[in-house]
């Protein structure tokens, strides 16, 4: 029998962290729910991101529910509030500002932060990143400052950003790279689909190269890539993919991988916590192997039956549908991103 | 401003905390930089290291005269008491918070040794009517505790306080530096503001002025602002304002007036009243006597009301009750003396730091005999100086005391005001005998006008006999029916006298003719009635108010004139039996609806409207 006392504690305000906190309501209404976070924003949606760049709305326009839904519903939102480590035998979160939270059970739904590759990390300041309602705010303030922009690597958000960027005049150079991470069930034919739809677009597309090296050049920008070519930009976007953010569970014992090793029945290695999400590396029977998953869809599924489980239930987990996105009307199979398009 | 009608900001801190003086140097910018501001300061009676301290403050482009209940804006240096102020808090509110602090417990440990008995209470435990229990610090951390649609700007106070003043004491200003990034308030000002309360030659303004830019410039690198909420520099002329308190608006009233002795005794929330004349009133060529108790102070008063001086005492409710005796010889004696009595909770010692306006009934009937006094309940921080300096004219024109009271709030409330200049003729008002009357001087001379010519003592041919016993025109002490009944009535037709005289119209604001509700209000309630009146007006309903400022004599033609204009009428006051309201229903027959309370802080704009509208409902 399930204790109505119980302590839910999520570290993440996102797909998953809310689709979670929903289902632990719904599962348990005497229940005390927490959502930490660390971002000052609420939860938002990400394909309405780079549609925002476009008008002056509120950044409240993004959220997918009014603040009054978390009051509604019971569920205490602590946002702006970094957690600096997990200590799984004390059932306690240690965060920035010194508190310990108490949890009886704990979902990690911390998501996923922008991927840095290995090669760019020297250029990580000249690049910009645009992930969260933040940036967008941010990169809004900024729009007539630039002309041209450069997408290092392309991930659904990137994409979307290109399509926003186009309709604000701006010109766009894609830097095409097949190592980097892709969303989309990426192959030779994928490939050269996508450059079509780009290039109609009238997108600058460099393909079968990469970036190497990022420099200063006056007020903008030269990208230069392996094959040599220098692209003269204002900006250069960092869209390659996301990896899992999950830098407080050093030295909390709970097993990692790329992300955070959950079973079946998205456990984790550690007592009473359970991971969903972009931040976790999932057990999938159908596959009988792990995998990393990414995308709205995905998130949300995989709150869902984390919930679950914390509500006692023995819920397995599945494969999602796979999402998609359209690109000069070609659909493009995505593994769990919907929502998005760069025909804005 | 991205506002409503205004905002209003907490800074909340233990004693120690210097959250009063940050709120000091916050409000003198913003009205510097062209805002109109009302302050109301909380803090604890004892003098002592903890303890919780709020300054409070009320930010609007527009002229306000109340304090609004809710909260827009709330820094906290000190998350345990701030916590508790989180229920006055927007929904859509700013929450600042020390995110780096030193330990998140250290400050409740520190109350817990000082509060209680160390054999009985280790460090982090605390007692509740369960028993003793661990503090934990998700408890003691206000970033647990917000709203959903709340702010939480987390800044490191401690840790930028340390690399400056190597002290935590400037977290208070390090925190200013993160309200003016936060808000944009201009830079400039506020570093002004901070030197200016030092002093340029202080060692350590350098240093203060360090800890202001690390803050500032920690929130421009490093937060994220979501909030709607900034104040731009207003273009407007405001230098003819001055930022000052009820207080220093008595203290400049009576200087202004001509006040030429102050004597009294140190008692919250009066005593500033006493220290600004210390500072100013010897500038004069006047005197200012620290005295032994409150009947020394009021003996004092009444002297140099005799010698023909502009004196005047001010205290609070216990040290207004220990000059009673002395208002029942000023009425006998037909002299001149001005009390100040500034409310705080009562009765006895009672509340000494928060505010009430109970002593109502004993500036009306405290006394023995029948003691007709002039009561003046001035409404705002300007009033406060215009009556002030009134009471002198007052007191003098008709030989009697007057009575000013103000309560804590109005005391301690700043606002920036601009002063109009006194008329000449308040600054003499003596009735002085003319020649005629010194041939043969009767101090208590029978007149129309119940007033008699005074002379003053060293006047030739001025001698007088002057005592507490009921006397005749020449002052001899007398007992007799007819003298005690003369005299009775012509010490109150000199109340008369100044009723037609002296004793302006009542203020009416809003709906003229017959109106759903009426509201009459007195001292610094009104503010609160006239900012919820405007509100409603403004949705278009039937409302009218009534300023009363002098509470005896009443105008009682005009009072009851707008009583027979309202359906119903509503008397709001901070005291707990309806001390105006029954004032009224003595003089008046009327169903007066009363709102009373004695919530220790002054009635709110927004809680007055609520009435408003829960009466016109019914």
């Amino acid at each position: 029998m399930l204790k109505k006392s119980l302590k839910y504690v999520i570290i993440g305000d996102g797909h998953a962290g809310n689709s979670a906190a929903e289902t632990l309501r719904k599962g348990n209404p005497g229940s005390e729910i927490v959502i930490i976070s660390s971002k000052p924003t609420h939860y938002f949606d990400h394909s309405l991101l780079a549609t925002f760049l476009l008008d002056k709305k509120d950044i409240t326009s993004l959220y997918v529910y009014p603040y009054t839904w978390y009051k509604e519903n019971n569920i205490r939102l602590r946002l702006n509030q970094t957690i600096t480590k997990v200590i799984p035998d004390k059932h306690e979160l240690i965060l920035a500002h010194n508190e310990r939270v108490y949890y009886d059970r704990l979902l990690i739904a911390s998501g996923a932060k922008p991927k840095l590759p290995e090669s760019l990390s020297r250029y990580k300041n000249l690049l910009t990143v645009f992930t969260d309602a933040v940036d967008a705010m941010k990169l809004r303030e900024r729009l007539g400052t630039f002309k041209h922009v450069t997408m290092v690597g392309g991930d659904c958000i990137g994409l979307h950003l290109a399509g926003a960027m186009l309709k604000l005049g701006k010109s766009v150079t894609f830097v095409l790279n097949e190592y980097n991470f892709w969303p989309l069930e990426f192959d030779e034919t994928v490939k050269s689909k996508l450059i079509g739809c780009l290039k109609k677009k009238h997108i600058e597309v460099v393909a079968d190269d990469m970036t190497t090296e990022i420099v200063r050049d006056g007020t903008g920008l030269n990208v230069m890539t392996k094959n040599g070519k220098i692209i003269k930009t204002d900006l250069a976007f960092l869209t390659s993919g996301m990896v899992p953010n999950i830098d407080f569970l050093d030295g909390s014992g709970i097993d990692v991988q790329t992300g955070i090793l959950v079973d079946e029945y998205m456990h984790t290695s550690a007592q009473d916590i359970w991971a969903a999400g972009e931040c976790a590396t999932v057990y999938y029977p159908e596959l009988k192997d792990y995998r990393q998953t990414t995308g709205e869809i995905n998130a949300k599924a995989l709150g869902n039956i984390s919930a679950r489980n914390m509500l006692d239930e023995k819920k397995v987990v599945s494969l999602a549908e796979p999402g998609k996105i359209t690109i000069e009307g070609e659909d493009f199979i995505t593994y769990g991103w919907k929502g998005f398009s760069i025909d804005i | 401003m991205t506002f409503k009608r205004s905002l209003t900001i907490e800074i909340c801190g233990s004693s120690g905390d210097r959250s009063l003086a940050a709120g000091e140097i916050l409000i003198r910018t913003l009205s510097d930089i062209g805002y109109h501001v009302i302050s109301f300061d909380a803090y604890p009676a004892e003098i002592r290291g903890f303890g919780k301290t709020v300054a409070h403050m009320r930010v609007g482009r527009e002229f306000m005269l109340s304090l609004s209940s809710k909260v827009d804006i709330l820094v906290s240096l000190n998350d345990r008491y701030a916590i508790e102020q989180l229920k006055n808090l927007n929904d859509e509110g700013v929450v600042i918070f020390d995110n780096r602090p030193r330990d998140i417990t250290y400050e409740v440990l520190q109350q817990n040794e000082d509060e209680t008995d160390k054999h009985h209470l280790g460090p982090g435990v605390y007692k509740d009517e369960e028993g003793w229990k661990e503090i934990t610090s998700e408890q003691v951390s206000i970033a647990g505790h917000l709203g959903p649609g709340m702010y939480l700007y987390g800044v490191p106070l401690y840790q930028l306080s340390q690399k400056t003043t190597n002290e935590s004491r400037s977290r208070n200003i390090v925190v200013l530096g993160s309200v003016a990034a936060l808000f944009n308030i201009p830079k400039n000002e506020f570093i002004n503001n901070l030197t200016a309360k030092l002093g340029k030659k202080d060692k350590s303004v350098d240093s203060v002025v360090a800890a202001f830019e690390e803050g500032y410039n920690y929130v421009r690198e490093n937060v994220v602002k979501l909030d709607p909420y900034n104040f731009e520099r207003l273009s407007v002329d405001r230098k003819g304002y001055k930022l000052m308190d009820g207080n220093k608006a008595v203290a400049q009233g009576a200087i202004d007036a001509g006040c030429k002795l102050y004597a009294g005794y140190p008692i919250t929330p009066a005593t500033k009243i006493m220290e600004v004349l210390f500072a100013e009133l010897p500038k004069r060529g006047g005197v200012v006597v620290q005295t032994e108790d409150e009947i020394s102070a009021i003996g004092h008063v009444t002297g140099a009301g005799f010698a023909g001086v502009r004196a005047m005492t001010a205290t609070s409710g216990p040290g207004f009750c220990l000059m009673t005796e002395f208002i029942g010889y000023n009425v006998m004696s037909e002299n001149p003396v001005v009390i100040v009595d500034s409310q705080r909770g009562g009765p006895a010692t009672g509340l000494p730091t928060k505010t009430e306006q109970s002593d109502l009934n004993h500036a009306l009937f405290g006394g023995n005999g029948d003691t007709p006094r002039i009561v003046v309940a001035p409404t705002s921080v300007k009033e406060c100086y215009q009556w002030t300096a009134e009471a002198f004219y007052l007191a003098e024109k008709y030989q009697m005391p007057v009575i000013i009271l103000i309560d804590l709030f109005l005391s301690l409330s700043v606002r920036n005001v601009e002063l109009d200049p006194l008329p000449d003729y308040k600054k003499g008002s003596n009735k002085v005998p003319s020649q005629e009357d010194m041939k043969l001087y009767l101090r208590q001379k029978m007149t129309d006008d119940g007033v008699s010519p005074r002379a003053l003592p060293g006047q030739e041919n001025g001698y007088q006999v002057v005592s507490g016993l009921e006397q005749n025109e020449y002052g001899t002490p007398v007992y007799d029916e007819y003298s005690h009944t003369a005299m009775t009535q012509k010490r109150f037709r000199k109340i008369q006298t100044a009723l037609d005289n002296d004793v302006p119209l009542p203020e009416r604001i809003g709906h003229k003719g017959r109106v759903k509700l009426g509201v009459i209000s007195w001292g610094s309630t009104a503010g609160a009635v006239a900012d919820a009146v405007d509100s409603v007006l403004k949705e278009g309903k039937s409302v009218a108010m009534l300023k009363l400022i002098v509470i005896n004599p009443l105008k009682e033609k005009e009072i009851q004139t707008f009583l027979d204009d309202c359906e119903k009428v509503l008397v709001p006051e901070l005291n707990y039996q309806g001390q105006f309201a029954n004032w009224l229903a003595i003089h008046f027959q009327k169903k007066f609806f009363r709102y009373n309370k004695v919530a220790t802080r002054p009635i709110t704009h927004d809680e007055i409207e609520a009435e408003i509208n829960r009466l016109l409902k019914e």
